[in-house]
């Protein structure tokens, strides 16, 4: 089933939360709602369910036109937060009751539903526990029968909304793949909302970076990583440095910096700003190019294969953020304190009167 | 005076046998009172009041505003106007413009409409304290309004209007007393009418304050069972 989602808005009050939404999601298509919070995400997602009206627009589930359709009859599952179980039910009846209150002549027969409950349970891994109750259960295992409750009632459209949000990072890891691996095989157009950019580009397909109600840039994990199309992009997946400095006939003059910016080549002296990812910065304990510019390491610290440096311009006295694997780090055998040549070896320039920050 | 009281029971052996019969012939048409009264009339009269008692308050939390208005008038009328008079007004006032009720259904009429009005302030805050993820879930798979009601929502709300729908139901217990002012021949007015015979006051009342005492006492107990069955699987 695909999903149109044509100039939604939606306000609450004076506050604008949605403002004039298009997406295109094609069937089968895992898709992310990544933003920080207040962006309209969650908001996005509950009027795709029904669950919120939309000020405007229309949204079309194939080509069917359900804006004005209740949420019980719009056939989603929506997967809570946190997790929403009927408490004073056990896991088999939290994950029967879609089908059990079904009108009679649409309702599976009472065998019927315990064989697709247990499928259900056995494909979350939790078809021992079906007698236990929700409040038994960890908050993995909890968010695994909230996913079988939303698939029992075979959904054309299951709806997530930050699904791992309460779980510790561990869980939340496992739980993603799964849900990629349970998406491959079900194929069913899924859409999930998260603040979490890492979540996001491990499991998309692809992902809508939303903004104050906005939509910053739609596009492939890859495309939104690589080529972010505004700085609040760059800004929101990844650590980034920002070299504040003026751009003048296609280079950006920064301290002691002299960056190629071709795209601006016919600038005059505009004020503009670098962002350079800080695996994007090159460390040499030479000076081999007269574009490297002096810094000193300030704070060495290593998480598993990868080595953050903090280090301290000389020139502008400015911090910058640097990552390099552990092989090139050890191979140059740095230390705090010690000075080196630092470059940017990919930047992207932004002249701020286009955007603000 | 209560010393003089015992003194006089203890000087003469042969009062304390009297008060003794009196208690014990007395206490068969107080528990028939209790048993064919008191009791059924509390049952009846709650049980009413507590289906009007969940109408008021899905009325009072609807968006219709016609019902959120007649719903707010009844509760605040009933809650703001004393049993008693209410029960009159039924029992000695509606006579005057041709509507006579027997005594029982006028005490029942009158009990269920107050139970109704002060339950539904119990279970309109039990629903406000059910989380709405619960409707949106219930309705995310498909339930209706009421099936979600029904099945997803009261059975929740009950745990947490248990302890304050047993203060509810206590009361009213005691205030069926109240109906012997209507002509209702429940316990108490058993009692008055004995003592009215033979003067024995203070042991007639005791006694009857005894029984509901008995009374209030195993219903307290059953209200620990019914939470600590709803309980069972619900960690706060």
């Amino acid at each position: 089933m695909s999903i149109k989602i044509q100039n939604i808005s939606k306000s609450f009050g004076s506050f604008k939360a949605l403002d004039d939404i298009h997406i295109h999601i094609k069937t089968g298509e895992l898709v992310a709602l990544l933003g920080p919070s207040g962006s309209g995400k969650t908001t996005l997602l509950r009027i795709i369910a029904g669950l919120e009206a939309a000020d405007q627009g229309s949204i079309l589930f194939g080509n069917e036109d359900i804006t004005h359709i209740r949420t019980k009859e719009r056939k989603v599952g929506f997967v809570f937060q946190h997790y929403a179980l009927f408490r004073h039910m056990s896991v088999f009846d939290n994950v029967a009751y879609g089908l059990k209150v079904r009108p009679r002549k649409s309702r599976p027969s009472k065998k019927e539903i315990e064989e697709r409950v247990y499928e259900l349970l056995r494909l979350v891994k939790l078809e021992a526990y079906a007698n236990r109750y929700p409040t038994q259960l960890s908050g993995g295992q909890r968010q695994r029968v909230a996913l079988a409750r939303a698939l029992a009632v075979e959904p054309k459209v299951l709806l997530l909304d930050e699904p791992f949000g309460a779980l510790d990072a561990k869980v939340r890891k496992d739980l993603r793949r799964w849900l990629r691996r349970l998406h491959d095989n079900f194929q069913i157009t899924s859409i999930f909302v998260t603040h979490d950019q890492e979540e996001a580009l491990d499991v998309a397909d692809r992902v809508v970076i939303m903004n104050e109600g906005r939509i910053e840039q739609i596009g492939s994990p890859e495309e939104v990583y690589d080529h972010p199309n505004s700085p609040f992009v760059y800004d929101f997946l990844g650590n980034v440095n920002l070299f504040r400095g003026r751009l003048h006939k296609g280079k950006l003059h920064q301290g002691n910096f002299q960056i190629d910016a071709p795209e601006f080549s016919d600038a005059e002296n505009k004020t503009a700003i670098g962002y350079v990812r800080p695996h994007d910065i090159s460390i040499e304990k030479e000076e081999n190019s007269k574009d490297g510019v002096s810094a000193v390491i300030k704070h060495i610290h290593v998480v598993g294969p990868i080595v953050h440096l903090e280090l301290k311009r000389n020139d502008t006295e400015e911090y910058l953020e640097a990552e390099l694997t552990k092989d090139l780090y050890n191979n140059l055998q740095l230390k705090t304190g010690e000075k080196v040549f630092v470059k940017p070896k990919q930047l992207r320039v932004f002249i701020p009167e286009d955007y603000t920050i | 005076m209560a010393k003089m009281y015992l003194n006089r029971m203890i000087e003469d052996p042969d009062r304390t046998s009297r008060l003794i019969e009196i208690a014990q012939s007395s206490l068969q048409p107080l528990l028939k009172g209790a048993i064919y009264y008191t009791v059924p009339l509390t049952l009846i009269s709650f049980f009413i009041g507590l289906v009007l008692a969940i109408l008021t308050a899905l009325a009072r939390i609807s968006s219709i505003k016609p019902l959120q208005l007649i719903a707010g008038v009844y509760v605040s009328a009933i809650r703001g106007t004393p049993l008693l008079v209410q029960l009159f007004i039924i029992f000695y006032g509606l006579p005057t413009i041709g509507i006579v009720i027997d005594p029982l259904p006028s005490a029942i009429i009158g009990f269920s409409l107050n139970v109704g009005a002060y339950a539904s302030e119990i279970i309109r805050a039990a629903i406000l304290s059910i989380p709405k993820g619960q409707w949106e879930a219930a309705y995310s798979i498909g339930m209706t309004y009421s099936q979600a009601l029904k099945r997803i929502i009261l059975p929740q709300a009950s745990r947490v209007s248990i302890p304050p729908l047993s203060n509810t139901f206590i009361s009213l217990v005691k205030d069926t007393s109240l109906a012997s002012l209507i002509l209702v021949t429940e316990m108490f007015r058993k009692a008055q009418e004995i003592a009215s015979t033979n003067y024995e006051f203070l042991l007639l009342y005791t006694e009857a304050a005894i029984i509901y005492w008995v009374i209030c006492f195993f219903l307290s107990i059953i209200q620990g069972k019914i939470e600590a069955r709803l309980d069972r699987y619900v960690s706060r």
